[in-house]
């Protein structure tokens, strides 16, 4: 089963996004380009109404994290509704843990700390010798 | 009567490709048919499956070679339990161990990567890597009772 997407303006500045069926590996890449016309900062509020979605495996995520970002660039907003159970528990997973804990081992994790923490270090101390 | 646990699993070996997804699925939905198992595990099966063949799909053959994926299925204690075995002949990737980060790629593709894997750790009684001569084997478990 494939997706269809709907979308449409529902108020000026506001676009409304129905997606039907499944979001992922395959589907993902139709949908992107559905969203991309709303990303130019014209549309202020995008919602991704997901009533009609019964499937969405971590492509899916992706995407409605990368829309939410490039929204967000534009001071925009992403929200979504009506999502059915399986489909909130997978969002449950992703986002109750913070960025960090998605890494695969605990030794990514470190490393990944570890360079930001280098580059604060590093900011910090050139903001030293500045002053 | 049911089938004892040591049933000979069906087997299914299709290209290492996207367009594979499907009949993998379909492969995989026949076999717990009769166990009626409930919508929620159905989906946890169905995205455990997809999370697992998408990344060997994505990484474990060079770009453009010709790799296979096959998949093993059985029923086991009495229809309660589903077992999949999936293989494929691609690098030595464990994907629950996974090897020194690329810190070139963008942070959002690594932490989905993670994501991706750590849904099928979500979605699974137990999930289970080991490297088989020049095969990477995939171990898959899911109780097929309802969900509590």
């Amino acid at each position: 089963m494939a997706l269809h997407v709907k979308v449409w303006k529902q108020r000026e500045g506001y676009f409304v996004v129905s997606l039907n069926g499944k979001l992922d590996s395959q589907t993902a890449l139709e949908c992107e380009a559905k969203l991309v016309p709303l990303l130019d900062g014209s549309a202020k509020v995008v919602l991704l109404d997901m009533s009609l979605l019964d499937y969405i495996s971590s492509m899916g995520v992706r995407l409605v994290l990368k829309t939410r970002k490039a929204l967000e660039a534009k001071q925009s907003r992403l929200i979504m509704s009506n999502l059915q159970p399986q489909i909130a528990k997978v969002f449950e997973i992703a986002k109750a843990l913070p960025p960090q804990a998605i890494f695969a081992s605990v030794a990514e994790a470190d490393r990944y700390f570890d360079v930001i923490q280098r580059r604060e270090i590093e900011k910090q101390s050139q903001a030293g010798k500045l002053t | 009567m049911d089938p004892p646990d040591e049933a000979v699993p069906c087997r299914l070996k299709l290209p290492a490709t996207l367009e594979s997804l499907d009949p993998f699925q379909d492969f995989v939905r026949g076999q717990i048919r009769e166990s009626r198992c409930p919508q929620e595990t159905q989906f946890k099966i169905q995205l455990a499956l997809e999370e697992a063949l998408v990344n060997i799909a994505h990484y474990a053959y060079p770009p453009g070679g010709a790799g296979w994926i096959e998949l093993a299925c059985r029923l086991e204690s009495g229809g309660k339990r589903l077992w999949v075995e999936i293989r494929d002949g691609g690098r030595a990737f464990n994907p629950f161990e996974r090897g020194k980060p690329d810190m070139t790629a963008s942070l959002d593709k690594r932490q989905i990567g993670g994501l991706g894997i750590f849904l099928v750790r979500q979605m699974t009684e137990k999930a289970e890597y080991r490297r088989d001569g020049d095969t990477n084997v995939l171990t898959l478990q899911f109780g097929l009772d309802a969900a509590p």
